[in-house]
């Protein structure tokens, strides 16, 4: 729905049974999953959006928060610190990528055509004897809309009592040797 | 099922239902026969497949032969019979997937794609949708629960010189200290006493000094028997002593077992507790603690 220029869509993105996100460390290349508090949503996405932006190119699909200070996270497994919004795994940036290009950058292109093919045939009309026909071949059918999930509830669940938070990591690892979100020095038990 | 196993599948079910939906419309046969197969193999989706194509009077071909006839689209209003109906249809086409022209023309698309991408919205996404929430359910039963581990802080975790507790009193009050000593071991504590813990020969000044350092609390027993002097005199003096060295990390904790008996005037300064027995006892340690007991979980002999 469109308003002032700003477009408003609605997205939702599967998480498992324990309402855990999966995640990919960009440095290692491994899975963990992180629980997904209602309030870093904006901050986890931000750095996705901005990366379809670049992709795209001529588009903005800021989110119409506030700007955040961005949220960190390190890898339970190499200890690779990054924005939490560029932890995202393959699969959720692709379903991204499909979500922006079927709700927003599709429709633009379909509207400018429209609008172009409207404005030529105006235009032949006002031409006199100068009859000109232009044929526009666009698909004008949009692809559907992209599913999220089903997210499998595997991975093994730790709660981090330096900070309060919950993060799963893969079964058989017990090597986490700091909090991926505060950084503290902690055990296993 | 073991849990890879349903990783795998849930994987597996992703990528074709992905590739079904968008990929190019140019791949759309192989990756709808490729889904087809999955689920008709798949031990996670199989069942639930087969559970919805029990109903009965659902014809995915005479779909096909009203869309070519009179160019109408419909679908039940009962869901798992619209689930049916979509999963015949998909096996229609694919058994005939010149059948898609049929669905083009039915919804003024003439090209192949544009019929192709239509119907993959309107024919198989709400599939798709309804069998992904379905197999997540199925996932999520087929896996059971598991407890969580703690990352505890290395801050909050004692090396074992720094977690037993003194048991503190007059020798003829030992079978109250001995009840206490095995409840407090039952839970997991390592508390301080001298018989087990100074072997003989031991220095006793020296035994009870290293059994202070050791300690992250002392426990006085006051009994109408405690009088501070000698020993006990000198475990008030260390137990103060460790109070002003470790702060927090140490706690004095005096139970009272007459109301009559005095507190030894050092102690007065701390929090002490009457009780009126053992179980009073043992909750006021417990609460007074500056440690405590990890996670719940099965003893190794019932595993």
């Amino acid at each position: 729905m469109a308003e002032d220029n700003i477009l408003h869509f609605s997205f939702s993105f599967s998480l498992d049974r324990d309402e855990f996100f999966r995640r990919t460390c960009p440095n290692c290349g491994r899975d963990f999953k992180t629980k997904v508090d209602p309030a870093d949503l904006t901050s986890m996405l931000q750095p996705a959006f901005r990366r379809i932006e670049d992709e795209i190119g001529g588009i903005s699909l800021s989110t119409s928060e506030k700007e955040q200070s961005p949220q960190y996270l390190s890898c339970p497994y190499c200890n690779h610190r990054a924005k939490s919004g560029d932890m995202l795994t393959p699969e959720f940036q692709e379903y991204l990528n499909r979500f922006v290009m079927r709700e927003y950058v599709l429709p633009q292109i379909n509207s400018m055509f429209s609008e172009f093919s409207d404005g030529i045939q105006r235009s032949s009309r006002s031409m006199g004897s100068f009859g000109i026909k232009v044929n526009f071949d666009y698909d004008s059918t949009l692809p559907p809309r992209p599913i999220s999930g089903p997210e499998a509830p595997d991975m093994t669940r730790i709660d981090l009592l330096c900070c309060g938070k919950s993060i799963k990591v893969r079964d058989g690892y017990f090597a986490l040797s700091q909090c991926p979100y505060c950084g503290e020095n902690v055990a296993l038990t | 099922m073991e849990k890879d196993k349903i990783t795998q599948s849930l994987r597996i079910f992703r990528e074709r239902r992905d590739d079904l939906l968008h990929e190019d419309t140019s791949t759309f046969e192989i990756n709808l026969q490729r889904l087809l197969e999955f689920c008709d193999q798949d031990e996670l989706i199989k069942p639930l497949i087969n559970s919805i194509e029990k109903i009965e009077h659902i014809s995915g071909d005479k779909w096909w032969e009203q869309i070519s006839s009179e160019r109408e689209i419909t679908f039940p209003t009962n869901l798992d019979e619209d689930l049916a109906l979509r999963i015949s249809i998909l096996k229609e086409l694919a058994k005939v997937p010149t059948r898609i022209f049929s669905f083009g023309f039915a919804i003024g698309k003439s090209k192949g794609n544009e019929a192709v991408e239509s119907f993959r919205s309107m024919v198989i996404r709400p599939l798709l949708s309804e069998l992904s929430e379905r197999v997540s359910k199925a996932a999520d039963i087929a896996t059971p629960e598991e407890r969580a581990l703690q990352a505890v802080p290395l801050s909050r975790i004692p090396s074992a010189k720094q977690t037993r507790i003194f048991l503190s009193h007059k020798s003829v009050d030992k079978p109250i200290v001995m009840r206490y000593y095995n409840a407090l071991k039952e839970l997991g504590f390592e508390p301080w006493l001298d018989q087990p813990d100074m072997p003989a020969g031991t220095n006793l000044e020296r035994g009870i000094l290293d059994g202070f350092e050791k300690s992250c609390a002392a426990i006085f027993f006051v009994t109408e028997n405690f009088k501070d002097e000698n020993y006990l005199a000198t475990e008030v003096d260390y137990a103060i002593v460790q109070k002003r060295k470790k702060g927090k990390k140490f706690s004095i904790i005096t139970l009272r077992y007459h109301a009559s008996s005095a507190i030894p005037g050092l102690l007065n300064t701390y929090i002490y507790k009457d009780v009126q027995n053992d179980l009073d006892g043992l909750t006021e340690v417990l609460r007074s603690l500056p440690i405590e007991l990890g996670p719940v979980r099965w003893k190794q002999e019932v595993i």
